[in-house]
């Protein structure tokens, strides 16, 4: 009985990351205020990717974060396969060099986040640009990298939140 | 045991396979960009309640931003728009006075009428996701009667043409994109040319010839060439000119256009029988 109960509440508490993450990828395509014509396309998905693979890798394995990565492709008209190689690629050098940030303060994870969102922009930018045989603006990729970065501390809480939950 | 060890291995390359996976679809969707139009409007079907709902509070915001920020500006608006009504009146007369001499030009000439356009209102709910593609969703698709080619209108003209439709929701390639080319016309010069996005706020005149002037301040509208979309429809006017290469800023700002008018095709069967008996010759 109480292992029938657990194995509900755990799964509950699985089902909570995944609908964060499903949030995080709608919030993606969310136009925001005040941010103009070039903001708003914000790392929102990438966030939760890279949280959940440096605290809790073994509930978010390749396959989900492939998948994810596939549905915000098809969802944002882009280039299909590029948000999944990104995300795969992001997630493996992250779970590479995990032990090394468990052990890091607060914000060298959050710098080590940065890093993550200016190699999976920088990699868009490359493959965009040779699609289109044209040196896109630096702008808006510029006034977005920002905005992701300030990003990450508010769209903390309730992840912390749902993983302290997870570790009860 | 021998199907452990295979499980074990495939669980330590599978990161890789997947990887490889994406490469292989990245490629398909550079070399085919089409290729993937039916699932990626499949997803927008079934996810298109789910993004307008996560999206709700956010399009509030926006309402009550601009009605606080409008409310400041309230005085000096009623004063322009004063001014400009009456400057429209004057305009006004004009206009019916021309109307009247270009429909007795056309009797006279016998012109084949222009078919009345229809148009589909609707909301944008959601943006591309990506700062390298300028597209928007709209909560409209084939049950609305929206089909591929479209052009779609903001408040002040043309934004960009639907790409992608589905059943209940439709993509919008817009004018600044990097994809987006438009058979236009300069207005006053009166030359054809073709606009194109740039991802940035200017979209750039180009295959104009070389001996052409065009001024800053020139109003830009589709030729209609091609029968893609109706001629005549406003899309923007010369801002600058830089390097000799006429840049053009769009009069409806693509993203502010929380509402859109989508150019339905004309289906005129008068217009149909007219151009019949042109292209048949005299009996």
């Amino acid at each position: 009985m109480s292992r029938h109960h657990f194995f509900g509440l755990h799964t509950l508490k699985l089902f909570g990351l995944y609908i964060i993450l499903f949030i995080l990828i709608l919030l993606n395509l969310v136009k925001f205020p005040l941010l103009g014509s070039d903001g708003g396309k914000l790392s929102f998905l990438l966030i939760g990717i890279y949280f959940w693979t440096v605290y809790r890798p073994t509930l978010l394995p390749y396959p989900v974060i492939f998948a994810t990565g596939l549905l915000l492709d098809l969802l944002s008209g882009g280039l299909v396969g590029l948000n999944a190689f990104c995300f795969m690629v992001v997630a493996m050098i992250v779970r590479g060099q995990r032990r090394f940030l468990l052990g890091q303060s607060w914000s060298v994870i959050w710098a080590g986040f940065c890093v993550a969102v200016t190699l999976v922009m920088g990699l868009q930018y490359t493959v965009y640009t040779l699609d289109a045989l044209s040196v896109l603006p630096l702008k808006p990729l510029a006034f977005n990298l920002v905005i992701s970065y300030l990003l990450y501390p508010l769209i903390l809480p309730p992840m912390i939140l749902l993983n302290r939950l997870l570790s009860d | 045991m021998r199907a452990a060890t295979m499980a074990m291995r495939l669980s330590r390359y599978s990161p890789l396979a997947l990887t490889g996976i994406a490469v292989v679809l990245l490629l398909s969707s550079l070399i085919s960009p089409t290729l993937w139009g039916g699932p990626r409007m499949a997803a927008i079907d079934a996810l298109s309640p789910a993004i307008e709902f996560v999206g709700a509070p956010f399009r509030v915001m926006t309402e009550t931003i601009s009605d606080a920020s409008g409310l400041t500006k309230i005085r000096a608006e009623n004063a322009r728009l004063k001014a400009e009504n009456k400057q429209l009146h004057e305009w006004y007369q004009t206009a019916m006075l021309l109307r009247s001499e270009n429909q007795s030009l056309k009797d006279l000439l016998n012109v084949i009428p222009e078919p009345d356009q229809s148009y589909i209102t609707t909301r944008v709910i959601a943006d591309s996701g990506s700062s390298f593609v300028k597209t928007v969703l709209i909560e409209a698709g084939t049950d609305n009667a929206v089909e591929e080619g479209q052009a779609v209108l903001g408040s002040q003209g043309m934004i960009g043409r639907i790409i992608e439709v589905g059943q209940r929701a439709s993509r919008v390639l817009l004018l600044n994109d990097i994809n987006s080319h438009v058979p236009v016309v300069v207005e006053g010069a009166n030359q054809r040319a073709v606009l194109s996005g740039t991802n940035d706020d200017l979209l750039v005149l180009i295959h104009l010839p070389p001996d052409v002037m065009v001024e800053k301040g020139s109003r830009i509208i589709t030729s209609g060439s091609g029968g893609m979309f109706p001629n005549g429809l406003p899309i923007g006017e010369v801002s600058e000119i830089k390097n000799g290469v006429p840049m053009v800023m769009m009069y409806s700002d693509p993203y502010g256009a929380g509402y859109v008018q989508i150019v339905e095709k004309p289906q005129d069967p008068n217009v149909r029988h007219s151009i019949k008996t042109l292209t048949a010759g005299p009996e």
